[in-house]
């Protein structure tokens, strides 16, 4: 059964349809929301909230293809009204554990990793929420705007700025952590 | 490929690496909390009647209502009306141009020796300088805020300081270091800054430039006697003043305050002299009076000329009349003239007359029951009444009357002074 069909039953009530559709997307809305949140406590929290609010509401989606856009964007709402309800407990980051069967290139090094998660402790969910949408989820960038009620032009900004920070913080590690190697100290 | 683009197209799969993980343990959970939470009816959905498809396909549409930069200028807005009233509650009252027609404020005159201000239409007054003192003639600032006075210095042979106050009498401050004999006149500079002072030294008379705050008095060396020194309206660039040299009388100067670019308005004319000399309120024209040396009473005119001493007129009398003086007073909106008149040869009995500048007619004669009326004459801010000193024929002040322009009347004034009249202006 495609997942148009999926849909089409879930909006009718299907609670067993709407279950395969969770099982389709859960991961990738948990990567997502833990992105966003730093926390997996909140992220289960807005995860949860979200696809509740999915549910309830499926049967207003006239569109069953655009199911996927409608659940990421719910997703991404509930992790932001998650984030203006507390805003006043600090959100510490804790990483899940790597799915080895998800690293297909070794280059990619434990280091690199950490500054990688450094960098986006660094920005605001907001800018967060943009990185998630379009790299993790997938969404294009106009489609990422109208997700997040932002004009085009800001969540361009907001992709570029947070690119920007990844970087810098990944080239400055790399080049601290070249000076640091024996060899150079040697040289 | 740059590095950039390396690192942008290799983010994804960085991302899947740091965040995806196994299926969340709470899957079960949210499962079974969806199963008992009831969907909506689809009638409910206002998307299921709009084609809301479409319309979350395009980048931007219907914009949302900004809602943080509304209540962001709602709060500027608050904040604004908020500032302008505590500007206007804790601002200082506005003032009034220095010349030009403003609101009647307060009379001030001397009484007893003591300064005092009463309103002219209920007649309620207060003393506002009091003291042992014998303070006399008060003049208001042009901006109604500050009062001088001179003060007679005991047994100084008539000798007088000059102090100044605030209008409510506080704030005295002396202006003269030194007493000076004879003061003849004094006014407040436009900006309100400096005080021209008239008096005489050795006989003749000077005129002086004394710091409205106390902080010096200088003399402005003109090298001659000097007569009706008048700031020059409306800021006080120059100083006019009449040559007082006997025999040549009558040269009307005019002078930068300090003392350089003296310029010669109107030349002395051999067996005539001047007198009555006055800037009109915009600073445009000069009324002054001329007559015949040897017969100064029964051939003096009142003459309007412009301030570079052009186009000089004589301005006409009424039937019977045979003399009319230089300017008493001009009205503050510069259309009119209070001038004394005299029907009578002898040059002793004389009324007060309110003439046009342009020339154009006769002007009102202003009805006064008995004797002369009036020595002193100002015209009241607003222009609707003229303050006068009446003298009887022996030359003795009585009580003070306001005169009507228009109508020509009078009606005398509850208080009683001997003091030359001064109005307080204000802001319109």
């Amino acid at each position: 059964m495609d997942q148009r069909e999926l849909v089409d039953r879930a909006r009718r009530g299907d609670h067993d349809a709407f279950a395969e559709l969770v099982d389709g997307a859960l991961r990738r809305l948990d990567a997502a929301a833990r992105l966003i949140l730093r926390d997996p406590d909140l992220a289960q929290d807005a995860v949860q909230d979200g696809l509740i609010r999915a549910w309830r509401d499926l049967p207003g989606l006239r569109d069953p293809d655009r199911f996927d856009a409608w659940l990421h964007r719910l997703t991404v709402h509930a992790c932001l009204d998650l984030i203006r309800r507390r805003r006043r407990r600090p959100i510490e980051v804790q990483l899940s554990p790597t799915d080895s069967t998800n690293v297909p290139d070794h280059s990619i090094a434990f280091a690199e990793r950490d500054r990688l998660d450094a960098a986006l402790r660094g920005l605001d969910p907001g800018h967060r929420a943009v990185v998630a949408l379009h790299y993790l989820l997938g969404m294009p960038l106009p489609e990422v705007a109208v997700s997040l009620g932002i004009p085009y032009g800001t969540a361009k900004s907001r992709l570029h700025y947070a690119l920007a920070a990844m970087r810098v913080r990944a080239q400055v590690g790399a080049q601290q952590e070249t000076a640091t190697m024996p060899g150079e100290l040697l040289a | 490929m740059s590095s950039e683009r390396r690192f942008e197209q290799e983010l994804p799969s960085l991302l899947d690496d740091m965040f995806m993980g196994p299926m969340p343990a709470y899957r079960d959970h949210v499962i079974q909390q969806t199963a008992r939470t009831r969907q909506r009816p689809a009638w409910t959905f206002l998307e299921r009647w709009l084609p809301m498809v479409d319309v979350a396909r395009q980048p931007i549409l219907a914009p949302r209502l900004p809602w943080r930069t509304i209540g962001l200028g709602v709060l500027l807005l608050a904040l604004l009306v908020a500032l302008l009233a505590a500007l206007v509650v804790g601002s200082p009252p506005k003032l009034p141009a220095p010349f030009g027609v403003a609101r009647t404020g307060l009379v001030a005159y001397a009484s007893g020796g003591d300064i005092y201000t009463v309103d002219p239409v209920t007649g309620t007054g207060s003393a506002v300088v009091t003291g042992p003192a014998t303070d006399l003639n008060p003049h208001w600032s042009r901006d109604g805020t500050r009062i001088a006075f001179e003060r007679k210095v005991d047994g100084g042979g008539g000798a007088s300081l000059l102090f100044a106050a605030r209008r409510d009498g506080s704030d005295v401050v002396r202006l003269t270091s030194e007493p000076l004999q004879a003061i003849d006149d004094y006014t407040f500079s436009p900006d309100g800054k400096e005080i021209l002072i008239t008096a005489e030294v050795f006989g003749a008379p000077r005129v002086f430039i004394a710091e409205a705050d106390g902080s010096g008095v200088r003399q402005l060396d003109l090298g001659v006697p000097v007569a009706y020194a008048a700031w020059r309206p409306p800021n006080g660039t120059e100083i006019l003043f009449m040559d007082a040299t006997d025999p040549t009388v009558g040269t009307i100067y005019a002078i930068s305050p300090d003392g350089s670019n003296r310029r010669t308005i109107l030349a002395a004319t051999p067996g005539r002299n001047r007198g009555m000399v006055q800037w009109s309120p915009d600073g445009s024209r000069i009324a002054y009076g001329e007559w015949v040396d040897s017969d100064c009473c029964n051939t003096v005119h009142t003459h309007v000329m412009a301030a570079d001493g052009t186009g000089d007129r004589i301005l006409p009398m009424p039937t019977g009349a045979i003399w009319q003086s230089g300017s008493l007073g001009w009205s503050n909106d510069g259309t009119r003239l209070v001038v004394n008149r005299g029907y009578t040869p002898t040059g002793q009995d004389f009324q007060a007359a309110v003439v046009p500048a342009d020339g154009s007619g006769p002007g009102v004669d202003i009805q006064y029951r008995s004797a002369n009326c009036c020595t002193a004459l100002e015209w009241a801010p607003d222009d609707t009444w003229i303050l006068g000193t009446p003298e009887d024929t022996n030359g003795t002040a009585l009580d003070q009357v306001l005169l009507d322009p228009v109508a020509g009347t009078t009606r005398t004034v509850p208080w009683k002074t001997v003091s030359d009249p001064s109005v307080q202006r204000l802001a319109p």
